[in-house]
């Protein structure tokens, strides 16, 4: 049987749990290229699954993942040839991302897994990222007069704190990108994709277009087909925490969210669909 | 503050440990160094660091970077308040908006904190701190000067590590005066290493009121470089030419190029037009992409003696 490692990178807010929820629930009751299998049925161990299961059958937002918290679940996965995966989906707070690119360092727990992994998930959300515009040519007309300021808070453009968290993650799991990757395979999910508006390109567009240098890096470091870039809407609308979303509770979590494959087109309800990438499934 | 007694070590810094040790307690260097604090400044104990901070990069971190391909170092010349910085800050941006520089992507870089807080000047993040030029580059006593890195793929996926230096202005004015000056050993070691070269001439100041000695500054600059290019490519950058000087000093300035370094191409570029500053970079770039061709050896003539000149039997095969 395989067991495949994967590690889910993912800031705060960006949509992990919210996931993990809708892709349990997927593959529970409405299964596409990957299904849960018969013989072991549920998982032993769904707690970490719990909270978020019950506020989306309520119509309601997750709450936060606390920053301290590592949990786990083990998916019993068969994929369309009955090939068994046991497949471990992890859930974390998102701040152990933001906690990396401070302290510049990765855990000796996290070294491990990244080093061991057959595939990277990569959570953005392009909404949530800041990246600013420059204004060089105006610099012409300011440059007289000027007052003499010594000191500028650097904020970090989205695009630089991309790069930089994943050439620390590249560099502590022992990956050289001399010559492009072909091992970890690297799916990128743009989460939340519902805010960008409806589009039939593909999401790498998307992110080119946001995140121009982040794709550059990406497609520079690792082998085209060693990386796909999916849109990802795990709840399909945007859901708070008060809310009582009548669609979600009359039809069910499961009937809500999608994708959108690398291809682009339109939205397709199988969100297992890029972990089954990942696994070499399709 | 606690620090390795091994010189290249930048533990202390947060860096990984120069020995690779995983535990930096247990490194005996760092133990054995002078403890006048107690640990270093980490949060969680075992974890694993990066051998780079995000600044500019030094001659202990070239260290790091040379043994994995082919380097690249542009020496970025020019008298103070040339161009220099924004040359460098202008094609940084540039990738920002996802441009390619001479066909290649960006692939990564080992000074993104450098790189980000020279584009801090130019962005409009702060009301309060309008967008302005990034401040002087600081002389300093270091004897080397910071090296922004840039990791690029080109086209049929060949990996380059581009370094590129960002030097106070003064190094080279004092150097192109004279050349064994105490204060001008980073000018030195930039002729000495580099690949290529931008010689920055500043077009805002050979059409002002001190264009007579912007003119010798440059020429001087010239002189002395010719004397070190060899054949290594070189560009003449007109910065800032907006303001464009007048013919017969622009000619001047072409003459000392083509008697100095006559392989020497010329390139304007401006701030107006942000292109034009990747066309700047790229004319460096170009030619210093692929290293140049060897040529075949021709065994010199020794002695026209016929039986002197015999190499031995396995001489031909």
């Amino acid at each position: 049987m395989a067991t495949p490692e994967l590690v889910l990178l993912g800031g705060p807010d960006s949509g992990k749990t919210h996931f993990a929820g809708q892709l349990y629930g997927r593959l529970r009751r409405r299964p596409g290229a990957l299904r849960l299998r018969q013989d072991k049925g549920t998982p032993s161990d769904l707690s970490a699954l719990e909270e978020v299961l019950r506020c989306l059958e309520e119509g309601r937002a997750a709450e936060h993942t606390s920053a301290g918290v590592w949990e786990e679940v083990t998916l019993p996965l068969v994929d369309s040839n009955d090939h068994a995966i046991e497949l471990r989906w992890p859930d974390y707070g998102g701040e152990q991302l933001d906690e990396l690119f401070r302290l510049r360092a990765v855990r000796e727990e996290w070294r491990a897994r990244l080093a061991n992994a057959d595939g990277w998930v990569l959570l953005i959300r392009l909404n949530a990222e800041t990246s600013y515009p420059d204004a060089l040519e105006e610099l012409l007309h300011r440059a007289e007069g000027q007052v003499g300021v010594t000191e500028r808070s650097v904020k970090w453009d989205a695009n630089a704190r991309w790069v930089e968290i994943l050439q620390i993650l590249l560099h502590v799991a022992g990956l050289g990108t001399v010559t492009p990757l072909q091992r970890p395979r690297l799916a990128v999910l743009l989460s939340c994709y519902d805010e960008l508006g409806t589009s039939l390109a593909p999401p790498r567009e998307r992110l080119m277009k946001t995140l121009p240098l982040v794709s550059a890096f990406i497609e520079s470091n690792w082998e085209p087909r060693a990386v796909s870039i999916w849109g990802l809407s795990a709840l399909g609308r945007a859901l708070d925490r008060e809310s009582t979303d009548d669609t979600f509770i009359d039809e069910g979590p499961e009937n809500q969210g999608w994708v959108v494959s690398p291809e682009g087109g339109a939205p397709d309800a199988d969100l297992s669909k890029p972990l089954a990438w990942l696994l070499g499934v399709l | 503050m606690k620090r390795c007694v091994q010189a290249a070590c930048f533990a202390h810094e947060g860096e990984t440990c120069h020995m690779g040790t995983m535990d930096i307690a247990e490194c005996p260097h760092w133990s054995g160094g002078d403890a006048r604090t107690e640990a270093p400044p980490s949060p969680c104990p075992l974890s694993a660091r990066v051998p780079w901070s995000g600044c500019a990069l030094g001659l202990s971190d070239l260290a790091n970077l040379t043994p994995r391909g082919r380097t690249l170092l542009v020496g970025v010349v020019g008298a103070h308040d040339a161009g220099k910085t924004t040359l460098l800050t202008g094609n940084y941006l540039a990738l920002l908006r996802g441009r390619q520089v001479a066909d290649a992507r960006f692939a990564g870089s080992r000074t993104l904190q450098a790189w980000e807080s020279l584009a801090a000047w130019a962005r409009f993040d702060d009301a309060a701190r309008p967008p302005s030029f990034p401040p002087h580059t600081p002389r300093g006593t270091s004897r080397v000067p910071g090296l922004l890195h840039l990791a690029l793929r080109g086209a049929r996926g060949d990996f380059r590590d581009l370094l590129l230096t960002d030097a106070p202005g003064e190094w080279f004015t004092r150097w192109a005066i004279q050349e064994d000056a105490v204060d001008a050993e980073g000018a030195r070691w930039i002729v000495r290493n580099a690949d290529a070269f931008l010689v920055l001439a500043d077009c805002q100041r050979l059409a002002g009121p001190t264009r007579g000695p912007a003119r010798n500054a440059i020429r001087q600059i010239l002189d002395r470089l010719g004397n070190h290019v060899h054949g290594r490519p070189t560009a003449l950058i007109w910065s800032k030419v907006d303001q464009p000087p007048s013919d017969v000093i622009r000619g001047q300035v072409r003459d000392a190029l083509s008697q100095a370094i006559p392989h020497a191409i010329e390139v304007e570029c401006t701030i107006r037009e942000r292109e034009s500053l990747v066309r700047a970079l790229e004319a460096a770039l170009r030619p210093a992409w692929l290293p140049p061709l060897a040529r075949s050896v021709r065994e010199p003539v020794l002695n026209v003696e016929p039986f002197l000149a015999f190499r031995g039997l396995h001489g031909h095969s």
